[in-house]
């Protein structure tokens, strides 16, 4: 009975959080804009708001969390340039890449209220240094020790010099949070940053609830609040799209958009081309996939446009070049010439490779890139490689191909590339790298990428990178098939979206125009 | 009875411990661990040792294992390693929106299916029985999947009566609750239907009708009172597993319950969440249970009566 | 389902009922009934007439499948159907047609004008009602009372039939056979019923219990002034209580008269086959004389009498044409076409005379 009782109260208490959030502020509100916005999410949906205590976010996780904290710098993805955020300015102590020292602003307060000071940079790097597994500790991992040297001045020291440190600090999982809130609150404390919009109420991988903070120290957003849902099924995401229950949605299934594209009078989509490349990759480590005219031969032998088309229709965007790198990365070497479709050709490399006949092993996972292997197998069948499909899920995937072990011969899944080019090609290319999942092992790109590593120049960075791209396109570890092109479908009067290639995108300044 | 209660909550105990080992083990057998998804592309091995060790997932499994019970026997259900949070409060938050569904889709699949079973056994044989018989057919092979977006579709795209996206309030437990009675209903409409024919030859029932009981209450009272048993078996047994929750209604009509947070547990590969979960859950479906087997002493004094006397027999022994 | 308003009616139907001034509580006249199945129909009554006046006790006897339950069944309108089906016959119970009411005034006779005892206790009472419930509720049903006075009104019964008021909370799990049983009798005669049917209530107890529960039935139903139906197939029973008896054979009242005609002027072979199968206590070595071969099969009942085939009487004659009833005396009726020779006598009739 006791237990009872308490449900209904547990119950009773979350519809009172509701009636609350849907009444609480009363701050002036541009009549241009409505006040309520909601956002339906996808399977990136968000287990936890707390940078120093969670792990594994995925991409609406981010959203969240650039909408709720503020970073020292901030990174144009087209340019690569950085620019002031919380700080206003920085510079380099010596020449060794180790200690760099920002100067903050100081005019900000968290949405508590509390003013924004050096000691809360300082505690948040602390906090993710001893949680490594945390988002922020991910994103801290090199530094060695941050000091508050006055009120608005902080400095870091690194463990080894990187320079890329700037671009670790204008990552929204190393958004700062605020000391005193977080020592008060550990549960909750953590929700206070200094962004554009404070969470007023969160149910693990449901709903956030935000609202704008108005005491926010940059520009204002035009959106009230705004909720943050996750849907875990296509189809009932579009139904709520279509009955205006939502006003943007993520991710809806390909048939789904043609019905949204199909009336164009109601809703819009913004679209943009992943940055990440679907890819097949050999192990490099195997006696048949590590011989050179093996690969060439697979390389011969597939059409990427049926690839893509088996894949995810039009959604998929095949590739043009013969370069291995993020599709809005910088320097992406774009004059690198693609290894043409010709079966002949294919069939002499093929002869003059080991293979047998034997069955060779692809592993995949995720349905897009199951449906494109289906379509591998048919091409490869046509020159005589005998490949055998293995489904699995992307946890497993991951798992078995990855820091330079490949348990398989083949796999095809998505390679994840960043827009900080050295991080993003150690990441692939390096040595026993996480996402180095061909077992890729090239002592010239190793000498490129370390002398990459302390460069700030753009010019030779350009020669470094257009040179790692050279090599790894002859040597062939993987073969780049197709760009997935990503469609968010959304009212008519919704706009404000910023886009980023990688899926992290700024929602702060999007907007509902009222009717 | 006091007694007989114990006795079965002890028997949660080897239970708990099979079930939590087996998750343990299994979790440990798949591919993936929770840090593969922590650690950074970038990542320098010595981070990734620390994220390891942070995890304790540079020891055997049977370790792990080891320390998640040492925590579990004290009370500590620990915390989520994804989300940091305390897997009992994530458990807790989440429950009500199971068992409210559980609750209204039972209290319509009760509606729907003893009417419907009793009308069938009165008229076994007849056309009103076979029509029965295809309607609950339908109602056990139509996937829940599939019903639900139909469901959707009609009541929500349509008609634009209910809301699409779930726990919108009092509106949005009904389709979810017509969808898992639906499926609920048919099963216990065969139940009901065979119990009831059992029963409707009994000679008390003439005797009622004999002392001029009218013949609605001759079949609601004397009748379903002799047939509940194996309806509450077949209701309770739904009434359990739909407290486990349905990861496939949860989903569709994006209903935040524990179905869900322990499917996402094993996606996310984060084993104690999973863990924590799935011990929850087996708590709840013996406690049900036990209740289920109590509710039949109040249904059945016969049954009530073999508790009653092994307590005074044993009483007797006593003294 | 117990609201005032149908308390009210039920007032109505009482005032109505005793309007009524018939001599007979029970009268059924011409009673078939047929239980038709897919492929064969079986003639269970085949024309049967009753009469039983205030306070009078009659006995309905005969084997097993002779029709008597199937006629008390049809007395109180409840032959199951399908496949039972009157096909014709009138019944009248304290002057109601039985077969021509509504079903809701049919339940407002039956347990209040007229009640029946089936054969078997253990079976016959509600297992998850006690037993107190199961009497008040009919004395709901009839009377205009509430619970309480419904549940005082129980247990008054319950000590009417020899069991302690408290018991009522019991449920029938905790009596035994004949307690039961006594139990049943109080649901039955909770309503002060015109009219009693009792099909075999003692069959099914044990020896020792039947002598009980048959003296209790027979000082209620003198001190209430019930009239009775007995059904067995037990004379020793029918000897006891009855003032008039009708023996049954194949649907067929073959011998109807007093308890007198019957058993010191039985005419009907059949009659006189049940009494030599009875034990006589008296004649120590005496021979049990079973009647030889089994009843006809229902569902292909001979045009002539159904008897014939075990009847050591039986002539050419018995099996050619429909047997008519004999009127013997003022009280005493036959079916036995071997009375069309004057000077035909049983055995048994006469060794009665030679003695």
């Amino acid at each position: 009975m006791k237990k009872f009782a308490s449900m209904i109260s547990i119950i009773i208490a979350l519809m009172m959080l509701f009636s609350l959030t849907a009444f609480a502020g009363e701050a002036e509100q541009d009549p241009k804009y409505v006040e309520h916005m909601n956002v339906v999410i996808d399977n990136t949906q968000i287990a936890a708001i707390n940078p120093i205590g969670s792990g594994g976010p995925g991409s609406a996780t981010g959203w969240v969390y650039m909408m709720v904290y503020d970073t020292l710098v901030a990174f144009d993805d087209n340019t690569g340039e950085y620019s002031p955020n919380l700080a206003t300015s920085w510079e380099w102590e010596g020449d060794d890449w180790t200690t760099v020292i920002f100067h903050l602003r100081d005019d900000v307060v968290f949405s508590n209220g509390e003013p924004f000071t050096a000691a809360d940079v300082v505690f948040t790097i602390e906090q993710a240094l001893l949680n490594p597994g945390s988002v922020a500790g991910g994103t801290y991992q090199t530094v060695a020790s941050a000091e508050a040297l006055d009120d608005y001045t902080v400095k870091l020291t690194l463990q080894s010099p990187k320079p890329q440190i700037l671009f670790d600090c204008s990552s929204e999982l190393g958004g700062i949070m605020c000391k005193k809130a977080v020592e008060e609150d550990p549960d909750k404390g953590v929700w206070i940053g200094t962004g554009a919009f404070k969470i007023t109420d969160f149910g693990t991988n449901d709903f956030v609830e935000l609202e704008r903070n108005d005491l926010y120290w940059g520009e204002p957003v035009p959106t009230k609040s705004m909720s943050l849902r996750y849907i875990p099924e296509m189809s009932t995401r579009l139904m709520m799209l279509m009955n205006g229950e939502a006003d943007i949605c993520f991710n809806l299934s390909e048939q789904d958009l043609d019905l949204v594209m199909a009336d164009p009078e109601h809703f819009k989509t913004f679209e943009y081309l992943q940055n990440n490349n679907s890819d097949i990759g050999f192990n490099m480590n195997d006696p048949l996939c590590g011989d050179l005219n093996f690969r060439m031969a697979v390389a011969s032998a597939i059409n990427r446009a049926d690839i893509a088309l088996g894949g995810a229709g039009i959604y998929a965007v095949p590739e043009t070049t013969g370069t291995f790198w993020g599709s809005g990365e910088a320097f992406r070497n774009t004059d690198i010439p693609i290894i043409p479709y010709d079966l002949e050709k294919a069939k002499e490399y093929l002869a003059a490779s080991p293979y047998n006949g034997e069955e060779v092993e692809l592993i995949t996972a995720i349905p897009t890139m199951i449906n494109a292997s289906a379509v591998i197998q048919n091409q490869l069948a046509e020159i005589g490689i005998n490949v055998v499909i293995k489904q699995t899920d992307p946890a497993s995937l991951m798992a078995a191909c990855s820091y330079g072990s490949t348990e398989y011969q083949m796999y095809a899944f998505v390679g994840a590339f960043g827009f900080e080019p050295y991080s993003s090609t150690l990441g692939i290319f390096g040595k026993a790298a996480m996402q180095n999942r061909a077992t890729y092992d090239n002592e010239e790109v190793q000498a490129i990428l370390d002398k990459a590593a302390t460069e700030t120049d753009p010019e030779i960075q350009k020669e470094y990178y257009y040179k790692i791209q050279e090599l790894v396109a002859q040597d062939i570890p993987y073969i780049n098939l197709f760009n997935m092109k990503q469609v968010i479908s959304a009212l008519n009067s919704v706009d404000g979206l910023k886009i980023a290639n990688d899926g992290g995108h700024d929602l702060r300044y999007m907007y509902k125009l009222a009717e | 009875m006091i007694r007989y209660i114990i006795k079965r909550l002890l028997y949660l105990i080897p239970v708990i411990l099979c079930v939590s080992f087996l998750v343990f083990a299994l979790m440990d057998l798949t591919p993936g661990s929770i840090v593969d998804s922590m650690i950074p592309s970038d990542a320098t091995p010595e981070m990734k040792q620390a994220i390891l060790e942070q995890y304790d997932m540079d020891k055997p499994m049977l370790y792990r294992y080891a320390k998640y019970m040492y925590h579990f026997v004290q009370g500590d259900l620990g915390k989520s390693d994804i989300s940091g949070e305390s897997i009992l409060n994530m458990y807790l938050t989440r429950l009500p929106n199971t068992l409210l569904l559980a609750v209204t889709s039972l209290f319509i699949a009760a509606l729907l299916a003893i009417p419907m079973g009793i009308r069938a056994a009165r008229h076994a044989g007849t056309l009103t029985d076979t029509l029965t018989t295809v309607v609950t057919l339908i109602g056990m092979s139509m996937p829940a999947f599939w019903l639900g977006l139909i469901l959707l579709f009609i009541f929500s795209f349509q008609l634009r009566w209910f809301p699409a996206g779930g726990n919108m309030g009092f509106v949005s437990y009904i389709l979810p609750s017509v969808c898992n009675g639906l499926n609920m209903m048919a099963g216990t409409t065969r139940q009901t239907r065979s119990a009831m024919l059992e029963v409707l030859n009994a000679d008390f029932l003439r005797t009622a009708r004999a002392k001029g009981v009218p013949e609605r209450r001759v079949i609601w009272k004397h009748a379903l009172g002799n047939a509940m048993i194996p309806i509450l078996t077949t209701l309770g047994g739904n009434l359990s597993t739909a407290m486990a929750g349905s990861v496939v209604i949860e989903s569709v009509f994006a209903w935040p319950g524990v179905g869900r947070l322990t499917a996402e547990a094993i996606m996310s590969r984060d084993t104690k969440l999973a863990c924590g979960a799935v011990i929850m859950t087996t708590i709840l479906y013996v406690v049900m249970m036990l209740l289920i087997d109590l509710a039949y002493a109040f249904v059945d004094p016969r049954i009530k009566a073999r508790y009653v006397r092994a307590k005074k027999v044993r009483r007797r022994a006593v003294s | 389902m117990f609201g005032k308003k149908k308390k009210m009616n039920t007032q109505d139907q009482v005032v109505l009922s005793e309007q009524h001034d018939s001599d007979y509580v029970l009268e059924v006249s011409d009673l078939v009934v047929h239980y038709e199945l897919e492929n064969e129909t079986v003639e269970a009554v085949n024309g049967i007439s009753l009469r039983l006046k205030k306070g009078e006790t009659i006995g309905l006897v005969g084997e097993t499948g002779a029709g008597k339950s199937s006629t008390a069944l049809a007395i109180l309108n409840m032959v199951p159907d399908p496949p039972g089906v009157i096909k014709q016959g009138t019944i009248l119970v304290n002057g109601h047609d039985m077969l021509h009411l509504k079903r809701e005034e049919l339940e407002k006779v039956r347990g209040k004008d007229i009640s029946i005892i089936f054969q078997d206790p253990m079976t016959s009472l509600n297992p998850v009602m006690t037993v107190g419930d199961q009497i008040a509720e009919s004395v709901m049903l009839h009377e205009p009372v509430n619970k309480a006075e419904a549940m005082e009104r129980a247990k008054e019964m319950l000590e009417l039939v020899g069991i302690p008021g408290e018991r009522a909370g019991e449920y029938p799990h905790q009596f035994s056979g004949g307690m039961k049983q006594r139990v049943v009798i109080a649901i039955a005669l909770s309503c002060n019923p015109k009219c009693l049917l009792a099909d075999e209530p003692t069959t099914a107890l044990d020896v020792t219990i039947q002598a009980q529960v048959l003296d209790m039935m027979n000082d209620l139903k003198n001190r209430l002034g019930t009239s009775l139906v007995m059904i067995t197939h037990d004379l020793g029973v029918i000897a006891a209580i009855c003032d008039t008896v009708a023996v049954m054979y194949a649907g067929k009242i073959v011998e109807y008269g007093t308890l007198e005609d019957i058993f010191n002027h039985t005419m009907h072979p059949y009659t006189e086959g049940l009494f030599n199968s009875l034990p006589r206590i008296n004649q120590k070595g005496s021979k049990l004389i079973p009647i030889p071969g089994l009843m006809p099969d229902p569902t292909k009942l001979p045009v002539g009498c159904a008897f014939e085939p075990r009847c050591k009487y039986a002539t050419a004659a018995c099996r050619e044409k429909p047997v008519e009833n004999r009127q013997v005396s003022d009280t005493h009726t036959v079916l036995c076409c071997a009375y069309e020779d004057p000077d035909f006598m049983l055995d048994r009739r006469r060794k009665v005379t030679d003695e």
